[in-house]
């Protein structure tokens, strides 16, 4: 026997297998085996704490507080009773943002091609004294306008401040890829201007009708208000369901880009049938205004010598004769249609702003609309009535620049309202009360002379103004745009107007924000100069010279206004924590005074960056003060006794300053309008040689899906969208971001199943492929692809497996088309798909 | 007696994440960064679930944890007395002390409410330990809290005069898969009041 | 080369329990609670159930088979339950968080309610009983039936722990609501007749190996056993047939479709039914008229195999397909991973190793006595 071992030993090994049942639970620490944790239940009785702030996932800003248990930032509650109490899952991921394992935590220089995301670690000296001096070389070449700046919402209070820093027009927003149409429109109509400006009466609306409009996903405040409203009804129309739908609100899937026929469809119903408010339209807005056949208004100066050109004339049904608008007592006809003799003598034949309207409508009966919108001409005469009977309203949009024909949905949207007579009633279209908050920068003339003066009372005089005065890039192409940094590719690819050379992206993505990704890497390609200042590695960072990480906003000061209410409140946002171990994070506001100190010292000093700020901890008091500055100016400005306002500040972590008072405007304020009423017939679009009436025209952007294989793809926002909190942890798991959604019936015709992958082939750019996941779902109509925005990252900063690498990034697929004028791109585009796996 | 129970409405919610991110982060913090914090759901360490469905050809959301079963199948299952009713709350609870992992529990909740902990092996349920100990000190769950939408309650069912209860009465509501006799106590709004 | 048999089996006895322990110590979560563990687990305990059921014809009925065979290899029949139940519980346990503490845990808990506390406690019954039977079979010797009521109450007893023991555990199972295909009492009926086909089958192959050089007692066990295969194969056919066609009118259908017209269908069809019933009835019948042993031990080794699918598939296929709590099916995806099938080797291990060693060391023979430490040879 090799092995001896006696029955003994036997017995004993035996016996243990035999007895391992029976041992008590003592001896259970002994064992080898990996034991259960019970450490969680000593959570009972743990220390809770709560901090006040806003919340900086989005640009939203809603009202939240952070939660400490144990000194751990452990979960995100909306804050009650702030006017936009909000939360979501964005906010919710807040608690992975701050020691992200993907967050930029030391500058980084590129080392290898732009692209490439080879980077070195550098100090942050090395790094400001490097883009320093590339500046002053460019600008030495180029001027100051050869430099440009965009950003997002973050930093959006301070943009005007590093536009006389490094002075520089060209500071453009991400808003040509956003609302551009939406606030030319406000403009327009009603001469408000961005999102909030106005807004529908969320919390005593009886019925809201929201087109193209992801509703309460973005500022989940405004879902906030709509759920404490529960008499409201809600109807969304757009091709893919928007998450509200999932409720008890009603979805109108409608074929892409045809909002406005539509919209006009509505309109046509409403006044076919005599829906509409009469009173509202005779005195409050331009309908009865006369229009001469070459599409003028008919003027004072028209019919008189010397005749003021700004007397806009109506038919006084009283008198029958043309009169001034705005003589009181008069009885503006809508429908009146004929001659009037003009002062030489000529006779010219007139319509009302109304009839015109009309008119155009009526291409827009429910069938034809149907036909053009895939929407039964049923729907359409029900949703108008219900409309008029709830006297609802019709919301404004935000995100809509998708099909390149967006300026005329919004119009539409816009003067529905104004046909409901639902405009700064409760319950309807409301202009928000300003929060009169001071301006980072205000220019002032002393003694002939200009300065830019800070809301911290510093002053620059203007011989450092450097380009400042000159016409931003945009604006040299597209007249009305609010922003449009498309035009700036276009600059830095052709030189026209004007070479740019060094860009600063700031708390952005253009990679996944504006069109056509290849034209933006072949722009950023000829760049002098490109630096980024974020949290996380975007696609941007692998292009840039110089990445700078910034602070998120649980490291930071910050008082600002509160968004997304129509009163007029203010909020604060305490720093809440350091950044984690190892990260070297500075506030971008820090970064920006600190370059512009090395390239522009001047500049620098005359807006009252001292060299000691160089010292972070110093900056930090710096910037509280700001913090401070901004308080007292406020408390100022509404006579508010400062500690009132400091004290409530502190406690509540917001201020009403003004509640929202109903039936101003147009009512006893004039609009910013040219006839100070709302504008069906927009003077300021006549002016500008754009078409004064909404109308509905095919997607320009992009060729039209025919066979089939091919479809509308178009993008969206939700609740999880954000180009930050998506690359937080908890997004791995919810799939339907990370997919292209399509119908089951498209599904089922083309042979694929849920979780295949697919080819997309854009229709705009053909050859140019994308690859993607499919999520078979109801929720986006027949014919059409959905992806949210912001996904499908390719950035080599991020792991090869790193989930966010899902889905399509919209970009990649179309082609950049800008409305003329107006300045707002379209995201949307076509592709023919084909079945991978 | 007091009978807790959480109320999810359908018509309200939409599907923004807030309580299913929320519950990891406060319940479940060690999983935060793991790339398979919840291999038996393929889902983030949470206790809400999150199911896509249709209803009548009509996209819906539901969201589910434990329905707090008057007759609670995983309670029957427990060998050890671990899964049980707490005395004070009547919420379903684990005593992890006696729990020795066996999964029963598991298995047997037919709303799948039940997760295995990849760490300790050992059942992870709603309330999780936070929330548990938010109601020991009189505040709602947290998922109940962040919901935006206010399409979430939690309370006693057996007080007339609890929010839940009101919202209960003011509601068309439902219980999931009443037919199996688990009785569970939460309640699904299909239409708000 | 007992010598090498022994140090072999003592290997295969440490390294099994090894290798569950370190199962148990890098096992995962999956999709689905009860996985290849408890599959092994059931399958060990209902071969301890069938073989028990088995040695009941002689222990309990009387009846000693063609030849005595059943008298004369009673005692081997007797360790071959017992070798089969060490490692069903070393699974189980391996298959709990808290293993060292899990048994005790549930006695001491009197959860009456829980089907897991009756496991516990007709373990712990069957565990006195087994020894105190091994031991009166051991030193009862020369085959000499007792005389004493005392064996046969112990007989008794054991058929009655056994049969509950295995009811209970299909009851685990079947009384769980949430997984509609078990709910219900086929699964305490499948599980007897499926315990006999893989006890019987374990058996025969363990006798026929055991004496492959005997041939007159080859002959008899085919004698034996083919029969018992076929009548409890034709049995669980029976009771399955019903279960499936039952199933149709329930929610059950939605794995029971699954299984029999499903994702699982090609292995109900080929393992179970081709395999399992027709070419196992056909061999054991060819085996019980031409009385061909080998015949005999390849349905037997079909059998024994084709039984560990059917507990794979009652286990592991319903719960991979359960009503969600919106009611609707969903799917849960589930393949063992290392650490299952490191412990399911495990435990065959333990099982080959007790048989190899009792064999070697005990007097299991029909003449044998007991000489030394009571028990051993």
């Amino acid at each position: 026997m090799a092995l001896r071992i006696s029955r003994r030993d036997f017995v004993k090994i035996a016996g243990t297998a035999l007895a391992l049942s029976s041992i008590p639970v003592s001896i259970s620490v002994v064992s080898g085996f990996r034991q259960p944790s019970v450490s969680r239940l000593e959570a009972i009785g743990s220390q809770r704490e709560a901090v006040r702030t806003f919340c900086g996932m989005c640009g939203a800003l809603c009202g939240i507080q952070v939660v400490k248990v144990d000194g751990r930032i452990a979960y995100v509650e909306p804050l009650d009773g702030h006017p936009q109490r909000g939360l979501c899952g964005r906010s919710a991921s807040t608690v992975w943002l701050w020691d992200s394992p993907l967050r930029l935590r030391k500058p980084l220089k590129r080392v290898g091609e732009r692209g490439e995301a080879r980077f070195q670690e550098v100090d942050w000296d090395t790094a400001l004294n490097e883009i320093a001096a590339k500046l002053r070389e460019v600008v030495a070449k180029y001027g100051y306008k050869s430099i440009a700046i965009t950003h997002h919402d973050v930093w959006s209070y301070y943009m005007p401040l590093f536009s006389y820093l490094f002075g520089t027009p060209n500071v453009i927003s991400h808003v040509g890829m956003c609302h551009a149409s939406g606030t030319v429109a406000r403009g327009h109509i009603l001469g408000a201007g961005g999102p909030p400006s106005v807004d529908p009466d969320y919390e005593n609306a009886s019925y809201i009708l929201f087109v193209s409009r992801t509703p309460g996903t973005a500022s989940m405040g405004v879902l906030n208000r709509l759920r404490g409203n529960r008499k409201v009804r809600i109807v969304v129309v757009d091709p893919r369901m928007p998450e509200i739908g999932l409720g008890d609100a009603e979805w109108i899937p409608i074929i892409p880009g045809t909002d406005a026929a539509f919209l006009l469809s509505l309109a046509h119903v409403i006044i076919e049938e005599r829906l509409y408010d009469e009173t509202f339209l005779k005195y409050y807005s331009n309908a009865p205004f006369l229009i001469k056949p070459d599409g003028k208004p008919l003027t004072e100066a028209d019919l008189v010598e010397e005749g003021d050109a700004r007397k806009y004339m109506v038919w006084d049904a009283k008198t029958k004769k043309p009169v001034d608008h705005k003589t009181p007592g008069i009885d503006p006809d809508l429908l009146y249609e004929g001659d009037v003799t003009l002062k030489d003598g000529t006779v010219a034949r007139v319509r009302t702003a109304f009839q015109l309207f009309r008119e155009r409508c009526s291409k827009y009966k429910p069938e034809e609309a149907s036909r053009i919108t895939g929407v039964p001409a049923e729907t359409i005469r029900r949703i108008a009535r219900e409309l008029a009977l709830y006297k609802g309203v019709v919301d404004d949009t935000w995100f809509i620049s998708k099909n390149g024909n967006d300026y005329d949905d919004v119009r539409a949207a816009l003067i529905l309202n104004v046909l409901l007579g639902n405009i700064d009633k409760p319950g309807g279209l409301c202009f928000q009360e300003s929060a009169r908050f001071p301006a980072v920068i205000t220019v002032v003339t002393r003694d002939g002379k200009r300065y830019a003066r800070t809301f911290y009372d510093v002053e620059m005089p203007e011989e450092l103004f450097g380009d400042v005065g000159a016409t931003r890039v945009d604006r040299t192409k597209y007249r009305a745009t609010p922003a449009t940094f498309d035009a700036i590719l276009d600059a830095i690819l052709t030189g026209d107007p004007y070479p740019v050379k060094a860009l600063f992206v700031i708390g952005t993505t253009p990679i996944h924000r504006d069109m056509d990704v290849d034209k933006i890497k072949e722009a950023l390609g000829k760049l002098d100069l490109l630096v980024v200042i974020d949290i996380l590695p975007q696609d941007i960072v692998d292009y840039a010279d110089y990445v700078l990480p910034d602070t998120t906003y649980l490291e930071r000061d910050e008082f600002t206004t509160v968004k997304w209410t129509l009163h007029a409140a203010v909020h604060l946002q305490k720093k809440i924590t350091e950044p984690p171990e190892g990260c070297d994070a500075r506030s971008a506001l820090w970064i920006m005074f600190e370059i512009a100190r090395r390239a522009f010292p001047e500049r620098a000093r005359a807006l009252g960056w001292r060299d000691e700020y160089a010292d972070y901890h110093k900056f930090e008091e710096f910037e509280e003060s700001l913090s401070e500055i901004l308080v007292r100016k406020v408390a100022d400005t509404w006579k508010i006794p400062l500690e009132t306002l400091r004290k409530e500040l502190e406690e509540k972590g917001y201020y009403i300053l003004k509640s929202k008072e109903y039936m101003v405007r147009p009512y006893r304020v004039a609009l910013g309008t040219p006839s100070g009423k709302c504008e069906i017939y927009s003077l300021t679009a006549l002016g500008l040689g754009l078409d004064p009436l909404p109308d509905y025209r095919p997607p320009p952007a992009y060729p039209l899906p025919k066979a089939d294989d091919e479809f509308y793809l178009v993008n969206g926002k939700g609740p999880l969208i954000s180009a930050h909190a998506l690359l937080m942890e908890p997004m791995r798991f919810f799939k339907h971001l990370w997919s292209v959604w399509m119908n089951p019936r498209d599904a089922e015709r083309l042979g694929i199943k849920d979780g295949d992958i697919v080819e997309l082939e854009s229709l705009a750019k053909p050859g140019k492929r994308v690859k993607a996941r499919v999520w078979v779902t109801e929720m986006v109509r027949e014919k059409v692809l959905f992806t949210y925005s912001y996904v499908g990252r390719r950035s080599k900063l991020l792991p090869e497996n790193h989930f966010a690498r899902g889905g399509v990034n919209i970009h990649e697929l179309n082609k950049a088309y800008v409305i003329p004028i107006v300045g707002g791109g379209a995201s949307n585009t076509s592709v023919r798909v084909r079945r991978v796996t | 007696m007091v009978r807790l129970a959480h109320l999810w409405d359908m018509s309200r919610c939409v599907a923004c994440m807030a309580c299913v991110i929320a519950c990891n982060s406060a319940n479940f913090p060690e999983y935060m960064r793991s790339s398979n914090p919840n291999p038996q759901w393929s889902w983030l360490a949470s206790n809400i679930k999150v199911w896509w469905i249709s209803v009548g050809g009509r996209p819906r959301v539901l969201l589910t944890q434990c329905m707090q079963c008057d007759n609670a199948p995983c309670v029957k299952a427990c060998p050890t007395k671990a899964s049980h009713y707490d005395p004070k709350t009547g919420l379903v609870t684990i005593d992890y002390r006696l729990c020795i992992g066996c999964k029963a529990c598991v298995v047997a909740c037919p709303y799948g409410a039940r997760w295995m902990d990849p760490e300790s092996h050992m059942p992870n349920k709603c309330l999780g330990p936070e929330c548990s100990s938010r109601i020991e000190n009189g505040l709602k769950p947290v998922c109940v809290t962040v919901c935006p939408a206010n399409a979430r309650d939690f309370g006693d069912l057996d007080d007339p005069e609890s929010s839940i209860s009101r919202r209960v009465r003011e509601s068309t509501t439902i219980r999931l898969r009443e037919e199996l006799g688990t009785k569970p106590r939460n309640v699904v709004v299909l239409r708000g009041g | 080369m007992r010598s090498l048999l022994l140090v072999i089996s003592i290997i295969a006895l440490v390294l099994g329990p090894a290798l569950i322990a370190y199962g148990y110590t890098i096992k995962e979560v999956h999709a689905i609670s009860w996985g290849l563990i408890v599959v092994g687990y059931t399958f060990f305990a209902l071969v301890t159930v069938g073989a028990t059921i088995v040695n009941s014809l002689y222990s309990v009925f009387g009846y000693k088979g063609p030849g005595e065979v059943l008298e004369r290899n009673f005692k081997y029949g007797v360790w071959f339950a017992i070798s089969a139940i060490i490692p069903a519980w070393l699974l189980i346990l391996a298959d709990l968080a808290k293993p060292l503490e899990g048994f005790f845990r549930i006695i001491v808990s009197f959860a009456f309610e829980s089907r897991i506390y009756w496991m516990a406690v007709l373990y712990a019954i069957l565990a006195i009983l087994l020894v105190v039977e091994l031991i009166y079979a051991l030193r009862l010797g020369g085959g000499a039936k007792s005389k004493l009521t005392l064996g046969l109450a112990i007989a008794v007893l054991i058929l009655l722990v056994d049969v509950l023991l295995a009811s209970n555990l299909a009851q685990v199972f079947g009384s769980m609501v949430a997984v509609p295909g078990w709910i219900g009492i086929h699964m305490a009926v499948l599980f007897l007749a499926g315990a006999v086909i893989v006890g019987a089958s374990g058996q025969a192959l363990y006798i026929s190996l055991y004496k492959w050089r005997d041939k007159s007692t080859l002959d008899y066990v085919t004698q034996f056993y083919s029969p018992i295969l076929v009548l409890a194969t034709l049995l669980y056919v029976f009771l399955l047939g019903w279960t499936i066609v039952t199933a149709w009118y329930s929610p059950a259908w939605i794995s029971w479709g699954e299984i029999v017209r499903g994702a699982f269908a090609t292995g109900f069809w080929v393992v179970e039914v081709l395999l399992g019933v027709v070419i196992a009835i056909a061999l054991a019948a060819y085996a019980l008229l031409r009385r061909n042993s080998i015949a005999l031990m390849l349905t037997s080794v079909i059998l024994f195999v084709v039984s560990l699918y059917r507990v794979y598939s009652l286990i592991v296929h319903h719960q991979s397909i359960a009503l969600s709590p919106a009611g609707l099916p969903m799917i849960l995806y589930y393949t063992p991973d290392a650490a299952e099938i490191l412990m399911i080797l495990g435990g065959f291990l333990v099982f080959l190793a007790l048989l190899l060693l009792g064999t070697l060391l005990l007097p299991l023979g029909y003449e044998e006595k007991p000489r030394r430490l009571w028990i051993f040879k």
